[in-house]
């Protein structure tokens, strides 16, 4: 892979911490995302045919039953795996995981040939099946920092890679440092309830990298083995047997 | 007799290839015709600065195109009545801008964005992508655009050259 930067420097491996107990589903992540990232409005005829594009979406679950019903909202996005199914299918290297780890989409080089999306186990891919336009009052909300993508180009989420590259620009004219703070996906921006962290893996002493590294964080499909860079949190109760050991313990009448 | 033809053949077909390679950039690229023959030779030679008029390259990604009225700024006291200037004004008076085509331009398929400012803070003159415009009237496309040429220098100067840089 090309890649020309000095060794010294240290790049940051950016990644998602999603708090499945913050997530309200209120879908201000996909309005935001949309917004940012000039995501074209397919219409209804094309949402016939499962053609919708939609970076950021909310998977919504139901379990149990009676008082023990409870509704699950996941905002799956594109898991950005390290060991990504889209990749090694594109026959031009449409897609590679950059020197950041963010799986990026080259829409020059794509040339339609959808073995991504179709390889793809999060359905996190979307195909331009037509070149989409936007109606009158609407074209001059449009990101001037994200390129329209045209008819037969795959496109999926970049973890925002434009505000990636501004910060990183910012830090570069001001000859120092990124800080890792100062960057952040439209989604994480978005979120009214702080469910989307977003931050650097690699981050000496940080709190993001101590969160990845030290809570029991859950991968979407974990069997395909894809190990994605965007993962859940959830907050677990502990087995009936451990409540019964503790007494007075707060998770005891929850499982009750 | 034959040899001297055979080497006379691939002299030609050389000339014609060097030819057709410095050619290539002004066939696939001509430069359009601009509806105003604006000196910027004769602004350069009064002592104007590229930044005076494109004003953002400095700190945006687009350098910025004057609008006309920036023109009528100066040209409400400065030679009023050279046919040019006129021309200008006229523009001015109606409020319409002066329909300038672009020079320097890519396809959209090529989904690139150039930040003018990274390359001005990186301490590249305007000149060394739109040549020495203190012998030009209108602009002419001087460096061909092409993925070669911004490759070649990024690799010389160290800039990055992951694609994500310039294509998002």
């Amino acid at each position: 892979m090309l890649n020309h930067d000095s060794p010294t420097t240290v790049r940051p491996r950016w990644a998602m911490i999603i708090d499945l107990n913050a997530c309200t589903g209120c879908s201000a992540c996909a309005v935001a995302c949309r917004a940012e990232n000039n995501i074209a409005i397919t219409g209804p005829g094309e949402a016939a045919y499962n053609g919708t594009i939609q970076w950021m979406r909310i998977e919504r679950t139901w379990k149990g039953r009676g008082r023990h019903f409870q509704v699950e909202n996941r905002p799956v996005n594109c898991q950005q795996c390290d060991d990504a199914p889209c990749e090694p299918v594109c026959p031009v290297q449409a897609t590679y995981t950059n020197a950041e780890g963010v799986c990026v989409q080259v829409y020059n080089r794509c040339v339609g040939t959808r073995y991504c999306g179709l390889n793809c186990p999060y359905q996190a891919r979307f195909f331009n099946w037509f070149d989409y336009t936007w109606p009158a009052p609407m074209e001059v909300q449009l990101n001037p920092d994200v390129s329209l993508r045209t008819r037969g180009i795959m496109e999926k989420c970049s973890f925002c890679i434009q505000r990636i590259n501004a910060a990183e620009r910012q830090a570069e004219r001001e000859k120092r440092p990124l800080r890792v703070d100062e960057t952040q996906p439209a989604c994480a921006q978005s979120c009214p309830a702080q469910a989307l962290l977003f931050g650097d893996i690699d981050q000496p002493g940080g709190r993001f990298s101590a969160n990845w590294r030290d809570t029991g964080l859950e991968t979407l499909l974990p069997e395909v083995g894809t190990q994605p860079k965007v993962r859940y949190a959830r907050r677990v109760a502990p087995p009936r047997s451990v409540l019964a050991a503790v007494p007075n313990s707060p998770g005891a009448e929850v499982e009750a | 007799m034959l040899k001297s033809i055979r080497r006379w053949k691939y002299l030609l077909l050389g000339l014609l290839l060097a030819g057709l390679g410095t050619a290539w950039p002004r066939l696939t690229h001509p430069t359009p015709a601009q509806p105003l023959a604006f000196p910027h030779a004769l602004h350069l030679r009064a002592g104007l600065h590229c930044t005076d008029c494109h004003r953002y390259a400095a700190e945006s990604a687009s350098a910025g195109l004057p609008s006309v009225r920036e023109c009528a700024l100066c040209h409400a006291r400065l030679r009023t009545q050279t046919p040019l200037v006129r021309k200008a004004l006229a523009y001015a008076q109606r409020g319409i801008e002066i329909p300038w085509r672009r020079v320097y331009r890519y396809p959209a398929s090529a989904h690139l964005r150039f930040p003018h400012n990274m390359h001005i803070a990186a301490g590249f003159a305007c000149s060394t992508c739109h040549g020495d415009m203190r012998g030009v009237t209108t602009a002419r496309l001087w460096k061909p655009l092409n993925m070669g040429v911004c490759i070649t220098c990024h690799r010389q100067y160290g800039a990055k050259t992951e694609c994500q840089n310039c294509h998002d």
